[in-house]
């Protein structure tokens, strides 16, 4: 009995530190989410939400400006950056989505001051829903005879093209600092 | 000498890690651009040799021979993983800033080295001696190495967002080459010539 206890030490042994380490880690790493997210500003996660409806939990980069959202279970749903454009009237400001490196997921619009007939005809035309899903070497002010793209709505193209810049502008500088 | 100054004095200058022993040398070239990170880095890695050092050497006579080293990188990583939640939770900026070369410290050559060398054969006492002096000899190193970098590649120095001096002609014409790999490698070698020099190191 002794003799098998023996050879066999060293795996329990081995075991064991493994699960004194994991228990270890499980502990800390419930500590540390406590402490995120209790840092949380209610009303920033409120607007992300708006982009992710799962995200209950984000952080944000201060040097790149870089929002990255978690799910309940901290699986990674995508990121969230601000970006700015200039239409008819001034700056539009959005807040856009991403999935991953390459597909965005949702925008969502911040600020503008737009006049409210041409606002209302991005909204009416479904511009907005251009960019689900869009990938992001699409994300460019395109022509009717080119293949995917934003299509501007007509009449409202000066606005069109604000947005779709604010959201390059998001973007584009961004996408070597996600990991 | 008591043993434990002994031994905590060994790894400031005798056996210094970075200037004397040459390890570790990746974080210390790669995040000695800045003073801000030599910081970080000089904290995280004195919390993880401490602890690891502590742990290792408590448990010295319990651990099997044959299964020592996957052990002592088990309580390194665990230790390591503690810190990395421990910066994100606290000092976000530096944690951010540091990058990759946290979580890196898992395989630190010194950590492991001292953990296998001196932890696993010597008293609690002693082991603890000889992670302070080796925290002392790694942050002085580091901070060495960064104030000369950021002085002279970004012309004066910042310390966690306070700029506590710039020097007028290199703040507006800085030697990029500084922030670079190579600064660090031409500083670091500059220093260990100087200290040869005045005879603080004895043999390189």
């Amino acid at each position: 009995m002794l003799d098998r206890f023996k050879k066999y030490y060293p795996l329990f042994f081995l075991v064991l530190v493994i699960l004194a380490s994991s228990a270890l880690m499980m502990s800390a790493e419930k500590i540390n989410r406590l402490v995120l997210e209790s840092r949380q500003a209610p009303e920033t996660l409120a607007l992300l939400q708006q982009l992710f409806t799962e995200a209950t939990f984000y952080t944000y980069r201060v040097d790149t400006e870089i929002y990255t959202l978690y799910d309940s279970r901290r699986h990674k749903l995508g990121y969230a950056m601000y970006g700015e454009g200039f239409g008819y009237r001034g700056k539009i400001t959005v807040l856009a989505g991403l999935k991953d490196k390459e597909t965005i997921h949702n925008i969502i619009v911040i600020n503008q001051i737009e006049d409210i007939s041409y606002w209302n005809m991005l909204k009416n035309n479904n511009f907005f829903a251009q960019f689900i899903g869009l990938k992001i070497e699409e994300c460019y002010p395109s022509f009717a005879w080119l293949p995917g793209g934003v299509d501007a709505v007509s009449g409202s193209t000066i606005s069109s093209r604000g947005v779709t810049n604010a959201v390059r502008d998001a973007i584009l500088d961004k996408l070597e600092y996600l990991d | 000498m008591s043993g434990f100054s002994k031994e905590f004095k060994k790894g400031i200058v005798i056996s210094n890690p970075v200037f004397v022993l040459a390890l570790s040398l990746c974080p210390v070239l790669a995040v000695t651009d800045t003073l801000d990170k030599a910081l970080g880095m000089s904290g995280a890695f004195a919390l993880v040799i401490i602890a690891s050092n502590l742990i290792i050497s408590l448990m010295r006579k319990m651990i099997p021979d044959v299964v020592r080293i996957p052990v002592f990188v088990i309580i390194i990583a665990t230790f390591v993983s503690i810190v990395e939640m421990l910066f994100q939770a606290y000092i976000p900026a530096i944690y951010s800033a540091l990058g990759i070369y946290l979580s890196l410290l898992a395989v630190n050559c010194l950590i492991l080295g001292r953990a296998e060398a001196f932890a696993s054969r010597n008293k609690v006492s002693d082991s603890l001696a000889d992670a302070l002096g080796m925290s002392v000899g790694f942050c002085l190193a580091l901070i060495l190495i960064s104030f000369f970098r950021e002085l002279l590649g970004k012309g004066g120095i910042t310390v966690f967002g306070n700029e506590l001096f710039t020097l007028p002609v290199l703040a507006e014409n800085p030697i990029s080459v500084f922030g670079m790999s190579m600064g660090a490698f031409l500083v670091m070698g500059l220093l260990i010539a100087f200290f040869k020099q005045i005879g603080v190191i004895k043999d390189v």
